[in-house]
Parts: C-alpha cells; sequence; structure tokens
C-alpha cells in the first residue's frame, strides 16, 4: 500500500464508520493530532458537512420531507460535493484525509432503509475506496445510552421514525440502529473493515487504529 | 402502465417547443373527454426554492447539484405524478429523467451512472423527444428573453471527467505565467518551499539591500 502511495503520490484516505455513539469521532481526533506530530499532512472531513448541501439537508429534515430515496440523494449530494472539493484535491498532493463515516454510512443506513445494495453503491461508484476502513462496533443498547448522555433525545431519522418501525422513539431506535449494525457487520466482512470492539477502553482501541495505520504507511510495528 | 394512469412525457433542451406540444396535447385529450394531469418540473415544495439559489451559486460540485436535481423530481413525483396517476389520470409531463441524464453527461459525469442513479423511478409509458437544430433553438430563447442564464450558456460544462485534473493543469499554468514575469527588471524570484523563516529572512534581506542602496528606489 505504502508503495502504491508513493508511486501515485497520493495521499492515504482513511475512513471509520460505525453507530453513532461509537466513539468513533474521538478515535478519529485522536489518530489525526498522532500523525500531525509526526508530520503527516493531514485533513479530516465529516460526513453531512458541505457547507452548500448541508444547509439544504437540515431544512429537508426538518419538514421530514425525506423518503428513503430522497434521504439516501440529499447524503450523496453532500458526499459528492465533499468528494470533489474537499477530499479528491487533497489526495492528489499528497495531503492524507480521514472521514469520518464514508461510503459504508450510506450502504449501512440506506441499505437498513430498504434501498437494494447495488443502486446505493453505483450512487457512490464514483468514490475511490479507503486505503483503510476501521468499523467501531457497539451494541445499539450501548450507542443508545452514549447518545442520551450528550442530549435529550434522538433525532427523527437517526431513530429511524420515517420507517414506522415502532411509535416510541427509543424503541425504534434499537430496532433500526441494530438493521443498520447487521448492514454493517456483513459490510464490513465484505470489504475487509478493521473491526474494533468499541466498548473497550479508549486507549486499547487507538491501540489498533494506529497499529493498522503504521502498517499501512509501510512501517514496522512498534 | 403507472398504477391506473398513463405517463406521457415530453423531452428536449430549451427553444425545443415543448410548451406547445403540451398545450396541444392536453386540449386534444380534453377534447376526446378525458381530463389530464399536466406536471411541469417546477420543483417540489421543499427543494424549490434552495435549488434556484444553488443554481445561481459555484461553490457546489456538478456531481452533487445533479444528485439534488434528482432529489427533486423524486419529490414531485411523490407529490404530482404518482397521486394523478393513482387516480387514473393520463399525466402530461414537461420533462422526466432524460434531461437530468443529458444533463449530468455534459458536465462530465458518466450516462451510465446517471441512468442508474434514476432508476428507481417508473419508467414513463411514453416519452416524446422533440429535436431542433441548437441555432434555432438559442434563437428562440432570445425572442422570448433579453439574456441566457449563465448555466443556459454552458457554464459548469467545463467540468471534465476529472475536475482535479483541471485544477492541477490551471495551478500550473499560473506558476508559468508567475515565472514568465521573473525575468522582468525589479522581479526577484524566490524559492519559497523552504521553511518560512528562511524565506522571511531572504526577502527581508533583499529589501534591506534595496535601502541601502537608494538610488533604484528613485528610479522612475
Amino acid at each position: 500500500m505504502a508503495r502504491r502511495r508513493g508511486s501515485r503520490e497520493q495521499g492515504l484516505l482513511i475512513a471509520v464508520e460505525g453507530l453513532d455513539g461509537s466513539g468513533k469521532s474521538t478515535q478519529v481526533e485522536l489518530l489525526m493530532r498522532h500523525l500531525r506530530l509526526r508530520g503527516v499532512s493531514v485533513h479530516r472531513s465529516n460526513w453531512n458537512s458541505s457547507p452548500t448541501v448541508h444547509p439544504l439537508t437540515r431544512h429537508l429534515k426538518s419538514l421530514r420531507a425525506l423518503d428513503p430515496p430522497g434521504f439516501a440523494l440529499v447524503h450523496a449530494a453532500d458526499f459528492a460535493d465533499r468528494y470533489e472539493r474537499e477530499i479528491l484535491p487533497r489526495l492528489r498532493v499528497g495531503t492524507s484525509v480521514l472521514c469520518d463515516r464514508y461510503v459504508g454510512t450510506a450502504l449501512a443506513r440506506d441499505g437498513a432503509r430498504g434501498l437494494p445494495r447495488d443502486w446505493i453503491a453505483n450512487l457512490y461508484a464514483f468514490a475511490r475506496p479507503a486505503d483503510l476502513t476501521f468499523y467501531f462496533r457497539v451494541p445499539p443498547e450501548v450507542a443508545a445510552s452514549r447518545i442520551l448522555r450528550g442530549r435529550p433525545a434522538f433525532s427523527f431519522y437517526e431513530a429511524g421514525l420515517d420507517l414506522g418501525l415502532a411509535d416510541d422513539p427509543y424503541d425504534s431506535f434499537l430496532r433500526f440502529q441494530t438493521r443498520v449494525a447487521a448492514h454493517y457487520t456483513a459490510i464490513a466482512e465484505r470489504q475487509g473493515y478493521v473491526v474494533i470492539d468499541a466498548t473497550l477502553p479508549m486507549r486499547s482501541q487507538q491501540r489498533v487504529v494506529r497499529d493498522a495505520v503504521r502498517q499501512l504507511l509501510g512501517e514496522d510495528p512498534r | 402502465m403507472n398504477g391506473k394512469g398513463f405517463l406521457i412525457v415530453v423531452e428536449g433542451p430549451d427553444g425545443v417547443g415543448r410548451t406547445s406540444v403540451l398545450r396541444d396535447l392536453r386540449l386534444g385529450l380534453e377534447a376526446d373527454g378525458l381530463a389530464p394531469a399536466l406536471v411541469r418540473l417546477r420543483g417540489s415544495a421543499g427543494l424549490r426554492a434552495p435549488l434556484r439559489d444553488l443554481q445561481r451559486r459555484s461553490d457546489i460540485s456538478e456531481r452533487a447539484l445533479f444528485l439534488l436535481y434528482v432529489a427533486d423530481l423524486a419529490a414531485v413525483y411523490r407529490e404530482e405524478i404518482a397521486p394523478a396517476l393513482a387516480a387514473g389520470r393520463v399525466v402530461l409531463s414537461d420533462r422526466y429523467t432524460l434531461t437530468p441524464v443529458v444533463r449530468a453527461e455534459s458536465r462530465g459525469m458518466e450516462r451510465s451512472w446517471a441512468a442508474e442513479v434514476l432508476s428507481f423511478l417508473p419508467p414513463p409509458d411514453l416519452t416524446l423527444l422533440l429535436e431542433a437544430p441548437a441555432r434555432l433553438r438559442v434563437q428562440r430563447m432570445l425572442a422570448r428573453r433579453r439574456f441566457l442564464t449563465p448555466r443556459e450558456s454552458g457554464a459548469g460544462a467545463t467540468y471534465r471527467r476529472d475536475p482535479q485534473a483541471m485544477l492541477i493543469r490551471y495551478q500550473r499554468q499560473l506558476d508559468a505565467l508567475f515565472h514568465d514575469r521573473a525575468q522582468a527588471d525589479g522581479v526577484v524570484a524566490l524559492d519559497a518551499t523552504r521553511d518560512p523563516a528562511a524565506l522571511a529572512g531572504e526577502a527581508l534581506a533583499l529589501v534591506r539591500a534595496l535601502r541601502a542602496t537608494p538610488v533604484a528606489v528613485q528610479a522612475p
């Protein structure tokens, strides 16, 4: 992998995936600091954060106007905008990019909303696969309690309330996120994600992350 | 068949005469005793206004814009077309999936990719594609309006398959154009790949040297 990177003078593309509340954002932050201290030029791009598209998505979510294809399409639009204007230009000039959620998120969430896998995969076919993807696996109950520690309630779509799985937001969240987790597990298997037990202490998780990145960089393990 | 009704689509670029054909179709079907529903793709309730705003901006990727058009079309289908079809009406639609695919292709996306993105929408029962030479169409467009919009004039279509390759090519061209000026009098080229302190040090030294030779400063 490191050789390929050298020959193309491209930055590395590293992604983290997992349910909300899996702790993946913390792990990205730690990895980014680690890489910067080692002199690696690195940038972070978060899911659903295009300055142009995100306000629109937020508006449509507040109207609860998104059916599953609509939900998939606006998130793909946000991703396309960031991929072409934020991620690719950096990779081209040798800056590495850490993506807090990548194509796996769409495959898992839109798949859990019942959209065909091939259609979702095509939607993102323009994006190059990440060089390394971590999946932070956490039981939905744990994710739920971590989320509710930070804010009073689940959001409408995060709880899958658009699908009518349950009237109670908590029940709906568990049912929907259980589906998302099942899709994640299958995708992780298929695409060779590094699966990390996200109930372990933060430091143990970070150690696994750094070891895998070191290998990708073609360095010896410590 | 879409539900109980029929979906008839009139497609073609601007200035080709879709509106008159649709009007005559509607009148003809009404004369047959039918109540056709005319759908113009003016946008869905949620996306109409924001999309109009985005079209005028340049800080969005063409691919993202295409995906938002598709989201909008999906909402129009749900809000306007599907209910009319379910009621058994003939729906006459001013454009449908062909236009977004062609626009995407003109802006560097692959046709097969764009068509697959749109594949979740039910196919129409009939698509009428109107064709006329571009000169004539543009003549008609300019007869109706004083100015064309930048997008109608092709803005965004300069994006090729690989906008990033263009970025690098453009920036290299800038390097070369600037470097040409480096030969001119009073211009000193500095290697800016060094660490910022060293660069600033050299710049400062040059300024100091200049101050030490006032003749150069006073030269007209």
